[in-house]
């Protein structure tokens, strides 16, 4: 890469992320022989700034407000130095930094880290962070980009937009939390969320392998991923349009536009639309046999998925009342069609069951520097989102797409009885942290997240007098607590030490029976306690060793204590999962035979989780949230990043894990201890290799050929025990091979790419052999101008 | 308070409804709507067959889910049975159990989800082997046999009654019930239970206001449907007055019903219906039609449950049902009110009873625990014998008692050890 579009590409890594205009940082890094240390690692204290020098060791971040600041200078081969610097006074500090190099190291060492997933903390929490920015080019969505990082699986149930469910390290579905900007992403919009995020949306994410810090965790039971949406500043454009196979469209825009008096305004829209009609094995249906006849390979039907989001925000920065304060105004909706249920129906599709999202949301950001050590920030959220589904009709289709002629007239497909349900919720949300610098090297944060949620319904093919959606809901959460992070023996230790507080209150009507339609008011309010502390040990600038312990808990969900008016039934009583989470890693940095840069990161993980919340059947007429089995988790996950060659980059990340019951509840359920839980793989990998030819049309264009592979070793999908192996219980070994091009021009304004996924047009499964996509085709064509 | 978890009965594919992506798991599992079923002493598996040429089939289903296995014996299954551990054991991901006929047995729906009824064989080491599927368009649990070459189902879909060809299990038609008595004012009205007599299809409505009805809701009680297997046409329907659905709320219910002179006896669900709040507490009544006859017998209501003292019961249900000869039958007695219809499913509160449908008469089978009689009220008379399938939660006993109509006594026979619940235990002719 070019000094000038490395230079580019690190100013960018370092400013984007912030904008608090009015310092900037600036400097060169050598050694101790006046050699330039290339690739060592800038971050600033107390911010979510950072830089990688460049070939020529330089670096700049910019938007630091006036204040001091500790910098921290890390590279490979060298000692770890933190300076002091004094910005209250100066627009611009240029810097000079020595290194001195690590006598005991190997020499320095150039990683970016595995699949372009660059590690931008190295905090002693188990944190990585996939740095989107760095695919704003690629035909890749932030599914993709989160399937990819080592420890972790994202299972999807169809094409874009279709319903995900996020792995880490053993622990899945409401035990993973997903966070957008730091809140809860499930009460930010309507709809919003990874699995309809561009990934020009986003500027990176932070995958929580365990403990979530204390700023943005609620109640994480196994981790969580933080969506940080793209943080600009000066002047910006950014228009991308991804288009596809399934008739999928994707337009982005990002607008960006600050004034010289730091007042700014700015603007993202996007858009998804898929037909998601890709081919899938199905069977014929001969309706007057009433059987199912050969496999036919059918058009996934019945699958559109459409969403949008705009959001307008205006805000000022960099005043003494005021480092940021913002207010956005975000209006998105959804709509899909429900083509199967969470078992895939391979001779009759679903045909006329829809879902609706609509929201409007207001949000104020606000910070301030109450004195040199005080921090305060807040964030609010105001929000009213109308949510409504439709399956109302029995009429059926077969997978060639012919309407069976017995079947007629008002019914319903997925639920016990027709329904045009409309739901409306209305959120408040605040968050508020302080953060006070005890001295440089310890610090203490104090946040507090109050959640409000009110709902309440109605289902037009019910008689009023007998609706259950017609009783309002009330859930209130509240996450408090107090952080400590500490720094010991001149950066040799690190430490966090976290005391968290959960509590919630409900006021809610549930269905009792529905045989004699029995309802009853319900009202709780319930209270936790969780903690954690993790340490980090720095061995050397080429390895360090971290490990965390937490006792953490996940709150039962309104859904899960009062049920869901219909088919779902109530469980007060529910307790909340409760988990044992350790975890313990390192990096290792190094350079072979003096030229290849590798780095290895490897991580053990050991949870127990007790009081899982299941959905069981119940009786004659609903299922129930249940508490059951006590679960076991173990596991290894790690990557490999190597640089064989200049433009050459390889990255391999592999995840084993054993999730097996550990208890049963149910004497008659004994046969299952020990056994694993169904629907998990265990062994899981990735692998990508890039090469870039530099200058192949022009001067300083780019031309970069990506190769993908993806391997998921199989599974059963059901409670195997230890009975005589079913295979046709079991998803396959499931490989998957993608090419892409991506083509960048020399004012780097201009860029296209083209991506073959699934080239061998594998089977691909979700968990519960819901079919996926095979080979499909994307390309994208994206302008920026910053 | 630790919540406890509770044991799967019907709709174990309770759909998932939310607003969220929870509103995806509604095909979880489809169990067919829990109504009624039940079959006639038609022509199955041959009385008392060579012990040699017959085989068995197990089935057993976690309390938590419809997953479950199927096992193969070649000898009636003694002693205590780690399902799992078993060489002929397989699991599926939908176990509901069913009804048997020569060499396989009928789940009542398929077995990796979804409805429809599948069937099941088994190979020569006695491993279950899956096999062809009936489509039904909105799931059934009824199905009965005719003679070799004829069979019934139902399809709630729809009134009519489908024929189906035993062998090649495939549909082969239907039998128009579109003169057949409904009430029009209830969402749902099909024929939900089959019995074979001679000549006759007895098909039973189920009725009630919602779709899936779960409460029977007819003014005029029971309604049965008499069709003729000759032609397969509808002839008339009977009725009745102060009774409900008369039948067993599953497939796997299924049992002999008809004595040896062809008098049909029906169960009604009484207070199945399960209106506990509402104060329309029916009784559970055994009825009959007489050999000969096509309509209800005016003077016949036996309710056991009124002759067993030991019941401290006031509500009157029936929970499966089993015609053993010589007038003898065995069914469920309820020994104490539930606090909630799931009571039934997960608590013991019922007993097995002998009863004299001749002499009206009732005893408790000694020796017998307590059973969830809506879990298990699975009864057979295999190798001129009864067995009495059990489950009782809280004794975590999942087994099969036998006995006689000689005695009134039962021993157990087998006992699942691990493997989950007994859902239905198979005498099937071997594969040559």
């Amino acid at each position: 890469m070019s000094h000038i579009k490395l230079t580019f590409l690190l100013l960018s890594l370092g400013t984007a992320l912030n904008g608090f205009s009015q310092l900037t940082l600036s400097g060169t890094i050598s050694d101790e022989n006046g050699n330039t240390v290339p690739f060592a690692n800038v971050l600033v204290d107390d911010s979510e700034k950072y830089a990688i020098s460049d070939d020529n060791g330089f670096f700049s971040i910019t938007g630091l407000e006036n204040r001091s600041y500790r910098i921290r200078f890390s590279s490979i081969g060298f000692k770890t130095l933190v300076r002091t610097i004094d910005g209250s006074a100066n627009s611009a500090l240029v810097l000079s930094v020595v290194m001195t190099t690590q006598t005991e190291s190997l020499d320095e060492v150039i990683v970016q880290g595995k699949s372009e997933l660059s590690i931008i903390s190295a905090q002693p929490l188990a944190v990585s962070a996939i740095d989107a920015k760095l695919f704003q080019n690629a035909n890749i969505d932030a599914v993709n980009l989160l399937d990819r990082a080592n420890g972790v699986r994202v299972r999807q149930s169809g094409g874009l937009g279709s319903d995900v469910n996020i792995s880490i390290q053993g622990a899945q579905g409401n035990a993973i939390r997903r966070y957008f900007d730091g809140l809860p992403i499930q009460y930010l919009a309507a709809g919003l969320d990874i699995n309809n995020l561009p990934v020009n949306q986003i500027e990176r994410i932070d995958i929580y392998r365990g403990v979530t810090p204390l700023e943005v965790g609620t109640d994480a039971l196994g981790g969580g991923i933080n969506i940080v949406p793209k943080q600009i500043q000066g002047d910006y454009v950014d228009v991308s349009y991804q288009f596809g196979s399934f008739n999928t469209h994707r337009p982005s825009v990002n607008l960006f536009h600050t004034n010289t008096k730091d007042f700014f305004f700015s603007s993202n829209f996007f858009l998804n639309y898929s037909d998601n009609n890709y081919k899938i094995n199905a069977q014929n249906f001969n309706e007057e046999e009433r059987r199912a006849t050969e496999i036919i390979e059918a058009e996934r039907r019945h699958s559109l998925f459409r969403s949008t989001y705009v959001d307008f925000a205006l805000g000022v920065r960099n005043k003494p009342w005021a480092k940021e304060l913002k207010i956005s105004f975000v209006n998105d909706r959804s709509f899909r069609e429900i083509n199967t249920g969470i078992v895939f129906n391979p001779v009759r599709p679903i045909a006329a069951v829809t879902q609706e999202n609509e929201g409007i949301t207001t949000r104020l950001d606000y910070s301030v520097a109450l004195s040199d050590k005080l921090l305060l920030k807040t964030k609010t959220n105001i929000g009213r989102y109308i949510q409504s589904a439709l399956d109302s009709t029995r009429v059926i289709f077969d997978w060639s797409g012919n309407r069976l002629e017995s079947v007629d007239g008002n019914g319903a497909e997925l639920l016990s009885g027709p329904a045009d349900i409309t739901i409306d919720r209305d959120v408040f949300l605040q968050r508020t942290t302080l953060k006070y610098d005890i001295t440089d090297a310890h610090k203490i944060t104090v946040s507090n997240l109050f959640i409000d949620q009110q709902r309440e319904g109605r289902n037009i093919f019910v008689d009023p007098s007998d609706d259950p959606l017609r009783f309002p809901a009330q859930l209130q959460q509240n996450y408090s607590g107090i952080q400590w992070d500490g720094m010991w023996f001149n950066t040799l230790l690190e430490t966090v030490l976290t005391y968290k507080n959960y509590n919630y209150k409900a006021d809610a009507t549930s269905l009792e029976n529905v045989i004699d339609g029995a309802f009853e008011r319900q009202q709780l309010n319930n209270n936790y306690h969780g903690a954690n502390v993790a340490l980090k040990y720095n061995i050397d600038t080429n390895l360090f060793l971290r490990g965390s312990y937490e006792y953490a808990y996940r709150l039962p969900e309104e859904i899960e204590l009062f049920g869901n008016q219909s088919t779902i039934g109530s469980n007060v009583a529910l307790e909340p999962e409760q988990s044992d989470n350790y975890n313990i890693g390192g990096l290792y940095k190094a350079k072979l035979f003096n030229t290849v840069p590798v780095a290895l990161e490897v991580n053990g993980f050991y949870r127990y989780q007790q009081d899982r919340i299941l959905l069981l059947a119940s009786g004659f007429d609903l299922a129930r949230h249940f508490n059951e089995e006590e679960v076991e988790i173990k596991g290894v996950d790690g990557y490999l990043a190597v640089r064989p060659l200049k433009n050459l980059k390889a990255n391999l990340a592999a995840t084993y894990q054993d999730v097996r019951i550990q208890s049963a509840l149910e004497a008659s359920e004994a046969d299952v201890i020990g056994t694993r839980v169904p629907n998990i793989p265990s062994f899981f990998m990735s692998f990508d290799a890039h090469y870039t030819i530099e200058g192949p049309l022009g001067e300083r264009d780019l031309l970069r050929f990506s190769y993908y592979y993806d391997y998921i070793a199989e599974f059963s999908s059901i409670r195997e025990a230890n009975a005589l192996r079913n295979i046709a219980n079991f998803v396959p070994d499931q490989h998957i091979n993608s090419l892409e091009a991506t083509y960048t021009t020399t004012s780097g304004k201009w860029n296209v790419s083209a991506r073959i996924n699934n080239i061998f047009d594998d089977d691909v499964f979700d968990n519960f052999r819901v079919q996926r996509p095979g080979r499909n085709v994307n390309v994208k064509l994206r302008y920026t101008i910053q | 308070m630790r919540a406890r978890i509770p044991h799967i009965i019907l709709r174990s594919g309770a759909l998932f409804w939310s607003m969220t992506a929870l509103f995806f798991l509604g095909c979880a599992t489809d169990d067919p709507i829990p109504i009624n079923t039940a079959m006639d002493n038609g022509p199955s598996t041959p009385a008392n067959p060579d012990p040699a040429a017959v085989d068995y089939m197990l089935f057993t289903r976690s309390p938590s889910s419809a997953n479950g296995f199927v096992t193969g014996f070649d000898q009636f299954p003694e002693g205590d049975l780690d399902i799992p551990s078993m060489p002929q054991t397989l699991a599926f991901p939908a176990i509901s159990g069913g009804v048997s006929f020569q060499n396989y047995v009928v789940n009542q729906q398929k077995l990796f989800g979804g409805a429809g009824y599948q069937r099941l064989t088994l190979n020569e080491n006695k491993v279950p082997q899956d096999g062809a599927i009936i489509e039904t368009l909105g799931g059934g649990s009824a199905v009965a046999f005719l003679n070799d070459n004829k069979g019934y189902y139902v399809d709630f879909n729809e009134r009519n009654i489908q024929v189906f060809d035993p062998v090649t299990f495939i549909r082969k038609g239907e039998i128009s019930l579109s003169e057949a008595f409904q009430i029009p004012e209830n969402a749902s009205n099909y024929y939900g239970s089959l019995y074979v007599v001679g000549e006759k299809l007895y098909a039973c409505l189920y009725t009630g206001r919602s779709f899936p009805p779960f409460v029977y809701q007819s003014p005029v009680g029971s309604v049965v449907a008499v069709i003729d297997t000759d032609t397969d046409t509808y002839i008339k329907d009977i009725f009745a007055a102060g009774t409900k659905f008369p039948g067993q709320p599953f497939l796997r219910y299924d049992a002999p019903i008809t004595d040896e002179t062809g008098t049909l006896y029906l169960p009604t669900q009484g207070g199945l219906g399960l209106d506990l709040s509402t104060g329309e507490n029916t009784p559970a009544k055994i009825l009959k039609i007489p050999a000969g006859a096509d309509d209800f017998d005016p003077e016949y209501g036996f309710m056991p449950q009124m002759l067993i003292p030991e019941s401290n019961a006031t509500i009157i249900v029936n929970a499966g049902f089993l015609y053993a000869g010589n007038g003898i039958a065995y069914t469920n007695i309820l020994m104490e009110d539930p606090e909630t219809p799931v009571d039934l499913v997960n608590k013991a509160l019922m007993r097995w009873a002998k009863i004299d449908l001749v002499n009206r008469t009732a005893v408790l089978v000694a020796g017998v625990p307590a059973n969830a009689g809506l879990t298990s009220g699975m009864a057979y008379n295999y190798n001129g014998k009864v067995q009495l399938v059990v489950y009782n939660p809280e004794e975590a006993i999942s087994a099969v008692y036998e006995t006689d109509i000689e005695r009134n006594g039962a021993t157990e026979k087998f006992k699942v050890t691990a493997g989950g619940i007994i859902y239905g235990l198979y005498e099937i002719m071997e594969n040559n």
